[in-house]
């Protein structure tokens, strides 16, 4: 955990024309640690993650990946080295389980068996028998077990770096907290670095290693789950006392 | 019904081919604008202001009437001309719209998160385009192609007025006959086409939306599809042999049955294959045709030929109006064979009722009573400077309206059913009788003489002895009587006009 993977450095985003939606924002992800990122709707927890893909680019500052700015980086490769989990999953309906899930290989030109058997690999890892599962449509899958199948399909090239977007925003509570448990279980198998972004201080609490709390576009602080809970800023123990909204899905 | 399917078995084979050139028609327009609309549709989805553009484009051409069209195309090089190119060209013209607005549609409709993970997975835009929108958009691209072949199926009926063929040849040779049954003999397999293209497509369009569908998949249907069409394409329209005489008409029972009658003299010449291409929307089109060369000789009457061909002043006498003709023909290259014998002038008619009553016989006795009459006029006649503008001032004649026009084929009922009074017809039409019609005498001379000849290109008659010996052997051969009797035997007892011709052939001595 030394080197670091991510650099934000003053990092300030708005769309042009509109407000800040980040600001002045210096953030470093250490390789192989888990970054969970907790704030209110609007705070910029996703803008901050699609500036790590590329699918932004900061109006100020740099973000930089694996040692390159990510304005320098050629986006398909940028992409294809990050998994990315939404929370509305965004699986492909007009494709079965198995070839969502090894899309990524196929486009990096892997062949066939080798695609497929990386596949199964993770559908077993995530708890989801390839036997029973490969061939089905995400449309014949429960919420919890198509978010498995967004994480098995964002793992498939062993990506270094994994974004999640509130993977687990869209699942009731109870699907919630079983896949909640299988992803620390899964990430027990990982060497990657994970950025997950939740507006769930307890989901946070339970999986980051560090938990960063972001309110109105700024980075209020980052660090253990111990200090952050002790913290001293109001805005923070707004967040960490009101337990009430866990649970609670977006929006 | 019982006489469609008599006409039905009689023409089976005739039928089967009409049917066969009309899904040619439908399926390689229908192709053409999938060709064209798909990557239209894709490039409006991706640029929104390029895609106004061509939705506004797509639009306007959908508002142009059919026939329109084709009359637009017809003069232009490389897509205009007689037969399916022309027809092909518009009908594509016409598919365009609902492909691109359902390409569009369906491209838009991919829910965002779909795209958004295909972006954040490193797609590039042909990749997401390939693997994502377009699988995604196919249920709605079919839909679109299903709404295009239905359309196609009924515009394609109006191919045959260009010689293109298909089923419209039965619809207007119906029309032109008056005939519901001939009607009813292309209008039937036409509307269960279209049903069937529905069914098919509607198929389609279900499986695409459950069924896994590969883009291999798709490009294996496609190379199937294109591969069974075109060897539909060549049984439809290519036939063997090298030598070919292409005889053409108008779209009128006595043009037809003229068309058929030289096809088969030249055929019973022997040697040279005939292709018949009967039934062209009016003068104006088989006149391009024989000046290009996409026919080589079709039956024109003098006094059409001086004035609505060449516009100029036409001698009122038989023969100098036949040798003005051969002088304007001859530097285009064609000649002007022998006439056949009848002299089709046009004939102002009114009910024998009316005639009788009102005591009229020739055209000046219309004058004082015109004032009581409403005319009805073909829309050649209308615009023709021997026809209705002429005819008004030569005899002083003022109706009580406007001249009303409507289709050739329709007049006659139109007169006898007094939805008018008074029409100009042709003087050899059989619906003169069979309608209870009277012909006023044209006392003043104002018509010139229709003498019937055989336009032919010269060159066709140079390489092919047997046209010019067919020509020969029915020069002044067919009477006015021959004429009306043929005329009534198909448009008043619906006989079939090749058996009427061979009869009336069989009685013509070899020259």
């Amino acid at each position: 955990m030394s080197t670091s993977i991510i650099e934000f450095d003053n990092v300030e985003f708005s769309h042009p024309g509109g407000p800040a939606i980040l600001r002045r924002l210096t953030l470093s992800f250490a390789t192989g640690e888990t970054v969970a990122i907790v704030g209110r709707s609007g705070a910029g927890k996703s803008t901050l993650l699609k500036l790590v893909n590329r699918l932004l680019l900061p109006t100020a500052g740099s973000v930089v990946v694996q040692g390159r700015e990510t304005r320098e980086w050629d986006p398909i490769r940028l992409r294809r080295s990050i998994g990315y989990v939404l929370q509305d999953v965004g699986l492909f309906p007009h494709m079965t389980v198995e070839e969502n899930v090894s899309l990524v290989p196929r486009l990096e030109q892997w062949d066939a068996t080798r695609a497929r058997l990386r596949a199964h690999e993770l559908l077993e890892l995530v708890g989801l028998p390839a036997s029973m599962y490969a061939a089905r449509r995400p449309s014949e899958l429960s919420g919890g077990q198509r978010q498995r199948v967004g994480l098995a399909r964002a793992l498939a090239t062993d990506p270094p770096i994994l974004l999640m977007d509130e993977p687990f925003g869209a699942l009731d509570p109870i699907t919630r907290k079983e896949v909640r448990r299988e992803f620390a279980r899964v990430r027990e198998h990982l060497h990657t670095t994970v950025v997950i972004v939740t507006h769930d201080m307890a989901e946070a609490f339970a999986l980051g290693d560090r938990v960063g709390v972001m309110e109105a576009g700024e980075l209020i602080v980052c660090d253990t789950p111990e200090h952050v809970a002790q913290s001293d800023d109001p805005r923070v123990k707004d967040l960490v006392d009101a337990p009430v909204q866990a649970g609670t899905r977006r929006q | 019904m019982m006489s469609l399917l008599l006409f039905w078995r009689a023409h089976w084979i005739e039928l089967a081919h009409l049917v066969q050139q009309h899904v040619v028609l439908v399926a390689l327009s229908t192709s053409a604008a999938v060709i064209l609309g798909v990557p239209t549709g894709v490039l409006a989805a991706k640029r929104p202001r390029l895609g106004q553009v061509a939705m506004i484009v797509a639009s306007a051409l959908q508002t142009i009437p059919s026939l329109a069209l084709l009359g637009f195309l017809l003069p232009l090089p490389f897509v205009g001309g007689l037969g399916p190119r022309t027809a092909l060209v518009t009908l594509s013209l016409y598919a365009l719209l609902p492909i691109v607005r359902t390409t569009l549609t369906g491209i838009r409709s991919v829910d965002p998160a779909i795209v958004e993970a295909g972006v954040a997975m490193g797609m590039t835009d042909r990749q997401l385009l390939w693997l994502v929108q377009l699988p995604l958009a196919l249920p709605s691209i079919i839909s679109g192609i299903r709404v295009a072949t239905v359309i196609g199926v009924g515009t394609t009926t109006i191919a045959a007025a260009i010689g293109a063929g298909g089923l419209g040849e039965y619809i207007f040779r119906g029309l032109s006959m008056v005939d519901t049954t001939t009607i009813l003999a292309g209008a039937v397999p036409a509307a269960v086409l279209a049903l069937a293209a529905d069914g098919l497509l509607g198929w389609m369009e279900k499986r695409a939306r459950t069924a896994r569908i590969t883009s291999s998949a798709v490009v294996r249907g496609v190379a199937v599809a294109s591969l069974l069409l075109a060897t539909l394409a060549v049984v439809a329209y290519v036939r063997p042999g090298d030598e070919v005489v292409v005889v053409g008409s108008k779209n009128f029972t006595e043009q037809v049955i003229l068309g058929e009658l030289v096809a088969q003299a030249v055929e019973a010449e022997g040697g040279v294959r005939v292709e018949r291409k009967l039934n062209l929307g009016g003068t104006f089109v088989a006149d391009r045709g024989v000046r290009t060369g996409e026919l080589d000789v079709y039956v024109e009457y003098t006094g059409t030929a001086v004035t609505a061909v060449f516009h100029e002043q036409v001698p009122h006498d038989s023969k100098g109006a036949l040798e003005r003709a051969r002088e304007l023909y001859a530097p285009l290259g064609l000649t002007v064979a022998a006439p056949l014998g009848f002299n089709n002038t046009f004939a102002i008619l009114v009910r024998s009722d009316d005639a009788k009553a009102l005591s009229l016989k020739t055209v000046d006795d219309l004058k004082p009573l015109a004032g009581r009459f409403t005319p009805g006029f073909g829309y050649e006649f209308l615009q023709r400077d021997d026809g209705y503008a002429g005819l008004t001032k030569a005899y002083g004649l003022t109706f009580n309206a406007a001249p009303r026009g409507m289709d050739l084929s329709l007049i006659y009922r139109a007169l006898s059913e007094k939805q008018v009074d008074v029409i100009a017809g042709d003087a050899t039409s059989a619906l003169i009788d069979a309608f209870h019609l009277t012909a006023l005498d044209d006392n003043r001379h104002y018509f010139p003489p229709y003498d019937a000849v055989p336009v032919v290109r010269t060159a066709t008659m140079l390489r092919q002895p047997a046209l010019g010996r067919a020509l020969s052997r029915l020069a002044g051969r067919v009477s006015d009587a021959d004429m009306r009797t043929m005329n009534a035997a198909v448009d008043v007892e619906h006989q079939d006009v090749a058996a009427v011709v061979r009869t009336f052939l069989s009685r013509v001595p070899r020259s």
